[in-house]
């Protein structure tokens, strides 16, 4: 078989009626006239042909078991129950709209509920960190002011109530503490009545102005120089008659 | 004039569509008589097995029940029947070929082994004539699926190229080339069986 038979190959297969053109036909019978290989399988394939012809001709038959066909086809059908009712154009399209609609809408409430869920857990995160940090803060205050106050009572059994001691003890106190942490201080101190205080505020009423939030001006330093001194002199005094008495 | 069955059938086929697709099962019913031998005959020809074929023309017919909406009357009824049963037995022999390919791998071995004893061949050797045509019929069952099918449809139910395209859903060089194919390994397989030793 020579490369003309390969390219021949393709035509010479393709022998029956309809499937060449009559060009392609006139190339096949010329390279036969001279090629004895390809010659004889285009015999071969005839002879193919009209072996095949007869049962073109049979008429179909149906054995026994195929009868049942068109019962058991008919059966499939009504049981299935399959209406032949066409849907408008526009109700088809819904309903293959409705048909991936369905699942869209499952899918997309479950992920805002794991997401709402998740956002909800972190809220409650966020929150309770906020309270064991107001808690913190909170103790943390409570055991300032008390160890202040633990600061203020020592201090005035040691007696230690001058001018240099308050003015050295002052920077104990934080800014934030106001000047009635003083005066609850000083009632711890003296174990007194509120009188007492009472009758040192009226006669010292400009030190109950004074605010150590932002410090001290120079208003507040002359008032605490003046009837500071004055107050702590007082003092001296009372605790001075208290021992006495004693 | 004399109508012929053909003609008969031509012009109740339309009919018994439109009475079905109102949900009439009795035209329906009078359809599936008288298309359903061609049908099985195309069905047994292709699949070689009267069980197969039945399920597949009962198939064939609850598609066509299912879509009888989307029947275009400018196409022969059944060339659209003979679609849908093509269609099921292209799947039913891919299925088998799968099978065959897994359990068995000498396909192709046998195939060389038959083109080159056929290029050698012997003119002379004389074989019954219907020895020859179910070697040629057994031949056809080892062909892949689509070549199987296009043999089928041109060469034993006589269609013609046009209509084995229109029917398989491929071009009609596709169909020539599937041909090509299809008859070279037919004769290289039928000459290899006739220089068997006896």
């Amino acid at each position: 078989m020579n490369n003309e038979c390969h390219s021949m190959e393709p035509l010479i297969y393709l022998y029956r009626n309809g499937e060449l053109s009559p060009p392609e036909k006139r190339t096949i019978l010329n390279h036969t006239a001279t090629c004895s290989h390809c010659r004889e399988i285009l015999s071969q394939l005839h002879d193919f042909d009209l072996t095949l012809q007869p049962l073109r001709e049979e008429q179909p038959l149906l054995s026994p078991a195929s009868q049942s066909i068109i019962n058991e086809t008919m059966s499939r059908i009504l049981h299935a129950n399959t209406s032949v009712t066409r849907v408008s154009g526009t109700e088809e399209v819904i309903e293959r709209f409705a048909i991936w609609l369905k699942p869209a809408i499952g899918i997309t409430l479950t992920a805002l509920s794991i997401l709402f869920t998740v956002q909800q857990s972190v809220d409650v995160r966020k929150v309770s960190r906020m309270e064991e940090n107001i808690n913190l803060r909170t103790i943390t205050l409570q055991r300032a002011n008390a160890k202040e106050q633990l600061n203020i009572r020592s201090f005035g059994s040691e007696r230690l109530l001058n001018k240099e001691a308050i003015n050295g003890y002052l920077p104990h106190f934080e800014a934030s503490i106001p000047v009635p942490f003083l005066m609850s201080g000083l009632s711890d101190l003296f174990q007194h009545d509120t009188g007492l205080l009472e009758e040192l505020a009226k006669k010292y009423p400009d030190i109950a102005t004074i605010t150590l939030d932002d410090g001290l001006d120079e208003r507040e330093k002359q008032i605490l120089s003046t009837e500071g001194n004055a107050l702590l002199k007082d003092i001296e005094q009372l605790i001075h008659q208290g021992e006495q008495k004693q | 004039m004399m109508l012929s069955v053909s003609d008969i059938q031509d012009r109740k086929i339309p009919e018994l569509i439109h009475r079905s697709l109102e949900g009439d099962h009795h035209a329906f019913r009078s359809l599936l008589e008288l298309e359903h031998k061609y049908a099985y005959f195309l069905a047994i020809r292709i699949l070689r097995d009267e069980h197969s074929a039945c399920d597949v023309v009962q198939e064939a017919f609850i598609r066509v029940w299912n879509n009888l909406d989307r029947y275009k009357p400018e196409i022969k009824f059944t060339t659209w029947l003979y679609k849908i049963v093509v269609n099921l037995c292209y799947d039913k022999i891919k299925m088998e070929t799968r099978r065959r390919k897994i359990f068995g791998s000498l396909d192709a071995l046998r195939e060389k082994e038959a083109e080159d004893i056929a290029d050698g061949n012997d003119p002379g050797l004389a074989i019954d004539r219907r020895e020859l045509c179910d070697r040629i019929i057994a031949a056809a069952e080892d062909l892949p699926p689509m070549e199987r099918i296009v043999f089928h449809l041109r060469d034993i139910m006589d269609m013609t190229v046009s209509e084995v395209a229109e029917v398989v859903g491929i071009s009609e060089p596709s169909v020539k080339a599937n041909l090509c194919y299809a008859r070279k390994r037919i004769r290289n397989v039928v000459i290899a069986m006739q220089k068997e030793p006896l």
